[in-house]
């Protein structure tokens, strides 16, 4: 048996390697959120960390995603330098795991120069990361996606920023809540239950609560020539996983929302 | 060893997705893999069946990786049995109290999946060729 048969079994892994650092990625957020709301101490709560980013590290490019071992790495790496884990501390620990979650859940190993990115960005001790903040503090924002670890991810980015997030599970609720709070800016995903973002997009378009919104889809794949014409103008595309951040910042600037 | 040159190892490892990985990669090599995920479980049945090789994690929930060595070589059984420590610890600091412990060798995790059964192999072989240098005769840390 030769490379390329191992290097298929190790293909064939690579989705049990996914869900059990996402197991791991589980407990850890759960560590963190009992350090958070004093629920727990914080330093059982590092313990926990500790060994659950312990182990995502020593698995990840055994599968070929350096960058999570090297995120996980660094998420060690601000530990040990931490003098005393603080509430903050267990905050920028989160940042770390968002970023590593999103690496997973896009299910490939960013280049060489997006983990730099990547990693350049991450917290560090003394060096807090500020989110830009909104001009209008008082932005409404519907938010359309279905539970699960995405939206988690996301939606704390979108608190970060300061909007007011509405949230919505269904495509219906989203359109009930869209009536009564006329959402300024409107996050769907591209699947919502029985309409697709893109038919909700144009369905907004149309109704007068929300016809000025901005309405952001949030898409894993580039949508096909075809499909970006029945769009309407005022929608924009953000990519999911980890540019996602970088596709949110790059339009709140262009649509100056952002205190500069 | 068995004539062609095929190995038996075991590995202790408290992290399933590890012991696969590693199990994958050592059988496709046309070696022979028994795992266990506890420590303690692992003590007996490694000493019964005697292994070419045992590769063990360090961070382990009901004994540590060190103290488990220890255990392994203080079996006289087990002598010709080379015990490699597996580990995401950093090697400057584990390595030397890893050999202090009675092992053969370091390998740090993450492992590369395509040379790690030959690394493997290749320690095996020096400690039954007597060329493996001791603990204090210099470093034994691979990265594979």
């Amino acid at each position: 048996m030769g490379d390329a048969e191992l290097e298929m079994i190790l293909a064939d892994m690579r989705q049990e390697f996914i869900e059990s650092c996402e197991d791991r990625l589980d407990e850890v957020e759960d560590a963190l959120m009992r350090g958070i709301s004093g629920k727990g101490r914080i330093a059982d709560s590092i313990l926990d960390v500790k060994r659950n980013v312990h182990s995502v590290k020593g698995l990840g490019s055994s599968f070929g995603f350096n960058s999570v071992s090297l995120l996980a790495h660094s998420t060690e790496d601000y530990i040990e330098t931490c003098e005393e884990i603080e509430v903050d501390n267990l905050k920028d620990i989160q940042f770390f795991i968002d970023r590593i979650r999103s690496i997973l859940e896009a299910g490939e190993d960013p280049s060489e120069d997006a983990t730099a990115e990547i990693i350049h960005n991450l917290p560090l001790i003394g060096r807090k990361i500020h989110s830009p903040k909104l001009k209008d503090q008082d932005i409404r924002l519907l938010f359309l996606m279905p539970k699960g670890i995405q939206r988690k991810i996301i939606g704390r980015e979108l608190a970060t920023f300061g909007f007011n997030v509405i949230t919505a599970e269904s495509s219906v609720s989203a359109i009930d809540l869209a009536m009564t709070h006329k959402p300024d800016i409107i996050i769907s995903s591209m699947v919502v239950g029985r309409l697709t973002g893109i038919e909700l997009a144009r369905i907004f378009s149309v109704i007068e609560a929300t016809y000025h919104s901005r309405f952001l889809l949030v898409t894993a794949s580039d949508l096909s020539a075809d499909k970006l014409e029945t769009l309407p103008k005022n929608t924009t595309i953000l990519r999911k996983g980890m540019n996602f951040s970088k596709d949110l910042y790059q339009f709140l600037r262009d649509s100056n929302l952002l205190i500069s | 060893m068995s004539a062609d040159g095929a190995l038996t190892i075991f590995i202790v490892d408290n992290e399933q997705v590890a012991i696969n990985l590693n199990t994958k990669v050592i059988e496709h090599a046309g070696h022979t893999v028994h795992s266990e995920m506890s420590a303690l479980m692992a003590i007996s049945k490694i000493k019964s069946m005697r292994p070419d090789c045992v590769l063990s994690d360090l961070n382990m929930e009901q004994i540590n990786g060190l103290d488990f060595c220890k255990e392994l070589r203080a079996i006289p059984e087990l002598s010709k049995t080379a015990i490699i420590m597996v580990s995401g610890e950093k090697p400057e600091i584990w390595e030397p109290r890893c050999l202090a412990a009675g092992a053969d060798a370091f390998i740090s995790k993450p492992i590369q999946p395509m040379n790690f059964a030959k690394q493997v192999a290749d320690i095996v072989q020096q400690k039954k060729d007597g060329t493996l240098k001791k603990a204090d005769q210099g470093s034994q840390h691979f990265v594979v």
